[in-house]
């Protein structure tokens, strides 16, 4: 018998696949829904249905894809629940995305490492906005009022300290 | 099909709105129509939100502290290299700004929350009654106090700088130095633009100010009113009934809206109510002109530094030339008593080189004495400054005065312009100020912070013996930054005292503090001065230390004053160099007469 086969071993693999990868699965979701509170709810939710259904899953084999699958038809489940302002794509819109974001997993996760080089590098001040207004319980009001700044302007300053950070990441992974 | 150009920034912006929750239906439409058709432009939008997915991650990582959420545990080998630089910073808005100089743990450990926080104070009433305990002008306010007036006016200023007229009956929570609750009753709110995000919230909407004056009526069922009487604000209805996609109603002058539990609706008889709030208060204050020292630094001769001294008994001029009074302040308290011949009639809290009318070389009583390693640093010190002439530290140079005769346990602020290269180097890091606390060597000090590991790099740091107060706002940018560092009483007893940083005028927030039981109160509990008559204000370096490397840096307009000073009077030393006038008795509930135009649309 096989190790892993034992119930005690399957569900410590699971505990481990769940933990190493929940960011992976967040970001996929986040991706299929641009909204941190319902991608939250779509990942507790996966995570339930891939507890579930972890007798089905072949060791050895890729556990994020896998996990994404159900992820994806989860959100196409939610699409009821949630409504166009959260789930943002109709049905051949939101597949096309996902098959994209699965392709691109492994690049993900490259860049994902190479993120943290860069908020590295960021000056302080834009590295407090953008921490700020990802946080949990941040947001733009928050992050502007923390650096001093204006709404207006801190959206602003977001949307130039993401495409600098774009361009950080790109030029660490080329070299 | 590849992207460049206008597409690739047209689908980033598009992207960014996306994140932010600011994209509207025909942008969501183009973004859609964007990914159809191109797979680059998927590629692109992929990597935009996984940035935004990373981003939670690691903001999330890096949130440590914060006392109302239990933060996740990172390995430190799973923490980038630069975690504990910004660690703190997440946690700085949860955390209390209190910083104790004495009396509650040994050896530094971080702060928790603390619920015993002042964070505004009574600046103004009339004909207050009050529901429970009565509160008189000048009152400090705690965090989590609940104000609750039976009748009259009670005006409260927010440390942060939003000042709130309260009409009774009303019960108002106030939260912190940015955050109040209207539980019932109405207040007008002026709100300056370095408190620009302080919000007022209740069950039936959350109002965020964004630089204005308005005006709230909560009614004891819950239903509010909102009146705009000057600039906008944003207000997040909690009806039920609220569209998701468009949380938040943004009005502007002289618009109004009534938010209940189920619905946002305009408000009736809109400019028959707006009169209530154009009622003209008069409002009782108890402040008087605080007593200071203040060194211009335009006086500069040979190797003193002219400084005036009003209230200490003394007005101090080096050289024998006359420094002009820059601080139109009234000689006389509100007593009528002039507060320098009050001081000069021995008062044993002066210290002894400073009696009036001493001629000897005491006699320059607080004039800075300047001390650099050759004359040449005596020559290259006077620089222009952010008014007339600065003191520049080269790392050479070093300055010392007659300190002030405060009181151990007063309140008082300190406040000054300070430049400093943005490449000074974490040698140059000696104190901007300083002086002993007591006979141990224990200092207060006044600095940019260097030790990244307890707070943020390059903010203003208060140290008072082991313990620290770190800031936010970077400091060593080459640019003229205002400073103000207010230390008041707590409720929590007696000499416990907090400290509050202001840069640039607005309240800074902190990014780490450590905390010890002080030394000081090793010398009894009498008041006694911090000063007496020995001590010296060290600028430049620590008191005592000859031989290192000093401050580099540019100082001007420094003052020292024996009271703790709003965020008004901050931005009016920062903006005049003198403070705001005695307070007129009449304040006006709001400037709401341009309200009484036809109302706007409203942007729902």
């Amino acid at each position: 018998m096989n190790a892993d086969s034992t119930p005690i071993e399957r569900q410590k693999l699971l505990v481990r696949l769940l933990t190493q990868n929940q960011r992976r699965i967040f970001s996929y979701l986040y991706t299929l829904v641009p909204d941190r509170h319902a991608a939250e709810d779509l990942l507790q939710q996966t995570c339930m249905v891939v507890c579930e259904k972890f007798g089905e899953f072949q060791p050895g084999t890729d556990f994020v894809a896998w996990a994404c699958q159900i992820a994806y038809w989860e959100v196409r489940a939610a699409r009821q629940k949630f409504a166009r302002s959260k789930v943002l794509f109709d049905d051949a819109a939101l597949e096309a995305v996902a098959k994209t974001a699965e392709e691109m997993a492994p690049e993900l996760s490259d860049r994902h490492e190479a993120l943290a080089k860069c908020l590295e590098k960021l000056h302080p001040r834009d590295r407090e906005l953008i921490l700020t207004r990802y946080e949990p319980g941040g947001g733009v009001e928050a992050a502007a009022q923390r650096t001093g700044r204006t709404v207006v302007a801190a959206y602003k300053a977001l949307t130039r300290i993401r495409k600098l950070l774009q361009d950080c990441v790109n030029l660490q992974l080329q070299s | 099909m590849s992207l460049s150009g206008q597409p690739r920034l047209e689908l980033h912006e598009l992207c960014s709105r996306l994140v932010d929750g600011t994209l509207s239906e025909p942008q969501r439409r183009r973004l859609e129509e964007i990914l159809a058709v191109s797979p680059e432009a998927r590629r692109v939008y992929v990597r935009a939100m996984a940035l935004s997915a990373s981003l939670f991650d690691y903001a999330s990582e890096m949130q440590t502290e914060a006392p109302e959420r239990s933060p996740r545990p990172i390995p430190f080998s799973a923490a980038p290299p630069w975690w504990w630089a910004v660690g703190a910073l997440g946690a700085a808005a949860a955390i209390a700004l209190a910083f104790w100089l004495g009396g509650l743990s040994e050896s530094g450990r971080r702060l928790e929350s603390q619920p015993h926080e002042v964070v505004a104070h009574l600046s103004g009433a009339k004909d207050c009654q009050w529901a429970e305990a009565t509160l008189q002008p000048g009152a400090p306010l705690q965090s989590g106090q609940r104000v609750e007036l039976a009748a009259g006016f009670a005006e409260i200023s927010f440390d942060s700088g939003a000042l709130l007229v309260l009409e009774g009956p009303a019960s108002l929570d106030v939260n912190s130095a940015w955050e109040a609750v209207l539980r019932r009753g109405a207040l007008t709110a002026s709100v300056p633009q370095e408190a620009i995000g302080f919000r007022i919230s209740n069950a039936a909407v959350d109002v965020v100010d964004l630089g204005t004056e308005f005006s709230m009526v909560a009614e004891e069922n819950g239903a509010t009113e909102v009146f705009v009487l000057r600039g906008a604000i944003e207000a997040y209805p909690r009806a039920v009934s609220s569209d998701p996609a468009r949380p938040s109603v943004v009005l502007r002058e002289t618009q109004a809206r009534r938010f209940d539990r189920n619905r946002v609706a305009e408000v009736r008889n809109r400019e028959q109510k707006l009169l209530r709030f154009v009622r003209k208060v008069s409002l009782d204050r108890a402040l008087q002109p605080p007593a200071f020292v203040h060194w211009p630094f335009d006086e500069t001769e040979g190797a003193q530094a002219a400084a005036e001294a009003i209230g200490f008994g003394i007005r101090a001029v080096a050289a024998g030339k006359a420094t002009p009074a820059l601080l139109p302040l009234p000689a006389k308290n509100v007593r009528g008593e002039d507060r320098g011949e009050r001081k000069a009639k021995k008062d044993p809290l002066l210290p002894s080189q400073a009696r009036e009318g001493e001629t000897d070389d005491s006699a320059n009583g607080f004039a800075a004495r300047l001390a650099g390693s050759n004359s040449s640093n005596l020559n290259a010190a006077r620089v222009p400054g952010q008014r007339g002439q600065a003191l520049n530290f080269d790392g050479q140079l070093a300055a010392t005065a007659l300190l002030p005769p405060f009181v151990h346990g007063t309140p008082r602020t300190v406040a000054f312009w300070i430049k400093i290269p943005p490449d000074a180097g974490v040698a140059e890091s000696e104190p901007i100020l300083a002086w002993p606390l007591t006979s141990d060597g224990d200092t207060m000090e006044f600095s940019w912070n260097r030790a990244p590991n307890q707070g943020a790099f390059g903010a203003l740091r208060t140290s008072v013996g082991r313990g620290f107060i770190i800031g936010t706002t970077p400091l060593r940018d080459g640019q003229w930054h205002h400073v103000a560092v207010v230390f008041s009483h707590t409720l929590r007893g007696p000499q416990k005292m907090q400290a509050r940083q202001y840069v640039d005028g607005r309240l800074d927030h902190v990014s780490a503090k450590h905390f010890t039981k002080s030394k000081v109160k090793r010398l009894g509990g009498e008041p006694r001065l911090i000063s007496n008559g020995g001590e010296k204000l060290s600028m430049g370096r620590r008191p005592n230390e000859q031989g290192k490397t000093g401050f580099l840096g540019t100082i001007d307009e420094l003052f020292l004053l024996d009271r703790a000073l709003s965020q008004k009077e901050i931005r009016m030393l920062m903006l005049h160099n003198r403070l705001p006038s005695p307070e007129p008795s009449v304040s006006t509930l709001g400037a709401a007469a341009k309200a009484l135009s036809p109302p706007t649309p409203a942007t729902l």
